[in-house]
């Protein structure tokens, strides 16, 4: 139901544009969309990118709009566009209309909350850009590997129970409860999200989840390098008590990897399934093209 | 004359009339760090609570691991971090406010807060992968401390002309690196991701989840000199109730007395706030309360504030950490929802007591 309503959203998002050609300067705001459009081929026509868009490394060396909540009308149309694709966060609207009030052409993707929403996403963003074939192959692609990846998980005798953290702050950590990235993800790895009850992120109760005795803690690579890998967890009260941060079943990623939603996010899930489950039990990927970092 | 006289008579000589409401507030005090530590999401009996402390002094008793990790490591440290950054925030909001001699003074008016929030951001974006790994768990707190100090110092300096601290200066420098400070904050903020947002946006709301040894430790030698000063600020900042020179006429010694207010609060508000974040409220409720209650002779205010100041947040830390369970709440939402419409109740039912000069 969820893939009939997003795909609904992306074909209501784009209707009255015709399927055009291959634009030629491209501003994109949003880091999954990014990597989408190079996953497609496009990334010498990029102009332009949000702060969220670090994947691959080439578009750090781009010039940056700013966050993609906050963009700048004048600053986009400077980059002289021709083509302004941004994810459903983008804005403020005002902006947007504002650059098509002064012709450009704006594409907003769907919002992508999950991996159905981004395999509907991916074929309008492709008639957008003139690329129907290749993001129908890109979505059939990522569709067989989470296909694959589905097939490992439902072979798994149990779902290993986890917690998804980020502790920078140095008070009680926050943990993603249900309706986050961090949640699909874990439920795609074939994990039981113990703070799934709540909603979003919040800061979560020491001694609760101590109660609910997570057998692996997954965070950013960011949050562990800042703390100076596991050891700089286990000076955090909250998780040093924690069995699995005593054992040190900590899993670390890419934030963007991890938690983009972007053309990765198979490998992703695979990645994070095979450090919860045990790296023999589930199936490798096929490499796909989309994987490389290109700098 | 004769009252400015008495103002100033020997705090401990006066201090005994206070004896009696300071030992009731002691005894609040340590009946409130007992409940706090019998509360927690996990459910444990009186007994297995005792049991646990007293595993944690040494006792050779068979506890169960799970209470002992429960007691000793997460409601023992938190707690008396809660209390001692209460005490901190409580005292240092009633120097504040007799220096300034305004009853909404605090130490964020010196940039403690602004200064720390610039260097625990700082250190959330950037990651901290500059330092070696040993000292990077230690990065937000040792930089927030470190911003906090730089801050307040500068402000201090800015002010001081030739060896006179002057008060109306200091406001104006504090305005102006409050404004600074959170220019670098918002830039920092600016260049964060979604997630390093969660993060800042929820060290500025405070907690003391992060009480370990070591913070604790920051915390208490942060605090100490300010504390062991306070008999000796009690004489002067009633004083200063009088003005200035008169204080001066009276023998204070009033330059010294504000520069070294200025630097042990601080420094103790300093490490407060490096090791639970920014916590509101409590360094505007707890003197008012105090003074609501007795009058604003300074040998009660300041021992008073630090004392209901650390019944106030120990109580606010542990309403945290259960009432929502699993999740937390942040201490600051809290003291700001209970203290300010109970603080507001107070206020406008006794108007004219509010104005302690």
């Amino acid at each position: 139901m969820l893939t009939r309503r997003s795909a609904l959203a992306a074909a209501v998002a784009l209707a009255g544009w015709p399927a055009s050609a291959s634009p030629s300067r491209l501003v994109v705001a949003g880091g999954g969309i990014a990597e989408i459009v190079c996953a497609l081929g496009l990334r010498p026509a990029i102009v332009g990118v949000d702060t969220t868009s670090l994947f691959p490394s080439a578009l750090k060396a781009l010039p940056n709009v700013g966050y993609q909540r906050n963009l700048n009308a004048e600053g986009v149309l400077a980059l002289r566009p021709d083509l302004v694709l941004v994810s459903a966060q983008a804005g403020p609207p005002e902006v947007l209309e504002r650059l098509e009030r002064a012709g450009v052409r704006v594409v907003r993707v769907a919002p992508i909350d999950g991996p159905q929403a981004l395999l509907a996403s991916i074929p309008p963003i492709g008639d957008a850009l003139g690329r129907a074939e290749q993001a129908a192959q890109l979505a059939r692609a990522i569709a067989e590997d989470l296909d694959r990846l589905a097939r490992s998980i439902a072979a798994q005798p149990r779902r290993p129970r986890a917690v998804f953290v980020l502790a920078l702050g140095g008070g009680a950590p926050q943990a993603s409860g249900s309706g986050t990235a961090a949640d699909v993800m874990l439920r795609l790895a074939g994990a039981e999200n113990v703070v799934g009850e709540y909603r979003g992120y919040r800061p979560v109760a020491a001694e609760a989840l101590l109660a609910k005795d997570p057998e692996a803690v997954v965070t950013t690579s960011h949050t562990l390098d800042a703390l100076g890998g596991i050891e700089g967890l286990r000076l955090i009260p909250s998780l040093a008590v924690l069995e699995a941060v005593r054992r040190r079943r900590v899993i670390s990623f890419e934030t963007l990897y991890l938690l983009g939603f972007g053309p990765r996010i198979a490998h992703a899930a695979r990645d994070l399934a095979a450090a919860l489950h045990g790296e023999g039990r589930i199936a490798t990927l096929p490499h796909r093209p989309w994987l490389e970092d290109v700098s | 004359m004769s009252e400015a006289a008495a103002a100033i008579r020997p705090v401990a000589q006066r201090g005994l009339r206070h004896a009696g409401a300071l030992a009731l507030l002691v005894a609040v005090l340590a009946a409130t760090l007992v409940l706090a530590i019998a509360t927690g999401p996990v459910a444990l009996s009186p007994a297995r609570v005792l049991a646990a402390l007293a595993h944690g002094l040494g006792l050779p008793l068979a506890v169960d691991a799970r209470d002992a990790a429960v007691v000793l490591v997460l409601r023992v440290p938190r707690t008396l971090m809660a209390a001692l950054v209460g005490a901190v925030l409580g005292l240092a909001g009633a120097v504040m406010q007799g220096l300034f001699r305004n009853p909404l003074a605090d130490p964020g008016l010196l940039g403690v807060s602004a200064g720390g929030a610039t260097g625990a951001v700082a250190t959330i974006v950037l990651g901290g992968s500059f330092l070696p790994r040993p000292f990077r768990p230690h990065a937000t707190t040792v930089s927030a401390f470190l911003g906090a100090l730089a801050v307040t110092l500068l402000v201090q300096r800015i002010a001081t002309v030739e060896g006179r601290v002057l008060i109306a200066t200091m406001l104006l420098a504090g305005v102006v690196l409050n404004a600074l400070a959170g220019a670098v904050t918002a830039a920092f903020v600016f260049v964060a991701d979604d997630l390093q947002l969660r993060d800042i946006m929820f060290w500025t709301m405070g907690s003391c989840a992060g009480a370990t040894r070591e913070r604790l430790l920051l915390v208490a030698s942060g605090a100490i000199p300010l504390f062991a000063a306070s008999p000796w600020f009690a004489r002067g900042l009633n004083a200063l109730i009088l003005g200035e020179r008169e204080a001066v006429t009276l023998g204070i010694a009033i330059e010294r007395l504000k520069r070294f207010a200025v630097v042990l609060v601080a420094l103790a508000v300093g490490a407060s706030v490096a090791a639970s974040g920014t916590i509101g409220f409590i360094g505007i409720v707890a003197p008012h309360l105090v003074r609501l209650a007795r009058g604003a002779d300074h040998a009660w205010v300041l021992p008073a504030a630090a004392l209901a100041g650390a019944i106030l947040l120990a109580s606010a830390d542990a309403a945290a950490r259960t009432v929502i369970a699993p999740a937390e709440l942040p201490i600051g939402l809290l003291t700001a929802l209970i203290g300010g419409p109970f603080f507001l109740v107070l206020l406008v039912r006794q108007r004219q007591a509010v104005d302690y000069r």
